[in-house]
């Protein structure tokens, strides 16, 4: 019971966390994108990317804010919006973009990983949901456990390691299947 | 199983490297073990796109709250900026 409250509360923190930089930094970015012709649409998809990249990035225990959390929300999502005029665009320099984010280029979902991602939420959601805990919402064996409604720590870990097993075998046939996939 | 661990430890640098050097030797010499490794990192991508998608649904939810919330005007004014 305590691990699903810690659990619970946890996820209640971070959502308490994204809802206060929200309030403090979207006007201000708003501010922004409106001046360089953005689209609503646009500037609050690229604002939500930031806030995940931010949000990420706050995982890595190697992380160090050198700018205040809004500051650095406000980087990613300048940053990101050029990037985005520039493409749909092609007209706008990245000048502008602030030299003090360090911003990763992540190139963005192949078909291939969006087809996989498509077919896994189908036949193995509960893996999915597992496995994204764990990795990015940072949850114990021990949380895991209680939300499985497992009594053991060794429990979950081979449910987890069964659940690698069961999406491989799911990207292997799929290899087999499709040439481009090429695993 | 035990492939799927020490898979993992790899990927999420999780191991000592002593093992870690080992590994990759044996990622030279193993086409099995190299192919599982290559779709094993893309489980970890598959997993944070499911990840990133819920996060974007949460977030849009959040939007339309706060977008509704009479105790706070400034988004609501915020997206009076763009034009229609």
């Amino acid at each position: 019971m305590e691990t699903l409250i810690n659990t619970a509360k946890r996820s209640e923190v971070r959502e308490q966390v994204l809802e206060d930089l929200y309030r403090q930094a979207f006007p201000a970015f708003a501010r922004y994108a409106s001046g360089m012709d953005a689209t609503l649409n646009d500037a609050k998809d690229v604002f939500h990317d930031a806030l995940i990249l931010y949000y990420e990035k706050t995982l890595d225990p190697a992380f160090e804010v050198r700018k205040s959390p809004v500051g650095y929300v406000l980087g990613i999502a300048r940053h990101l919006l050029l990037k985005k005029l520039r493409i749909d665009r092609r007209q706008v320099s990245f000048d502008d973009v602030p030299e003090d984010i360090e911003v990763v280029d992540e190139p963005n979902p192949s078909a291939m990983e969006l087809t996989l991602l498509s077919l896994i939420e189908r036949t193995g959601k509960r893996c999915l949901e597992l496995l994204s805990k764990f990795y990015y919402e940072k949850a114990s064996l021990r949380e895991i456990a209680a939300w499985l409604g497992y009594r053991t720590e060794h429990s979950a870990s081979v449910q987890k390691h069964k659940c690698i097993r069961k999406i491989r075998d799911e990207i292997r046939t799929q290899s087999l299947q499709y040439e481009d996939f090429n695993v | 199983m035990s492939d799927i661990v020490t898979t993992e430890k790899f990927l999420l640098n999780e191991m000592r490297p002593e093992d870690r050097l080992l590994f990759e030797a044996r990622l030279l010499v193993e086409d099995e073990l190299k192919a599982n490794t290559v779709i094993h990192r893309l489980i970890h991508r598959i997993v944070l796109l499911y990840h990133r998608k819920k996060m974007k649904a949460e977030l849009d939810q959040l939007h339309a709250r706060l977008l509704n919330d009479p105790s706070d005007s400034r988004l609501r004014e915020s997206v009076l900026l763009f034009k229609s």
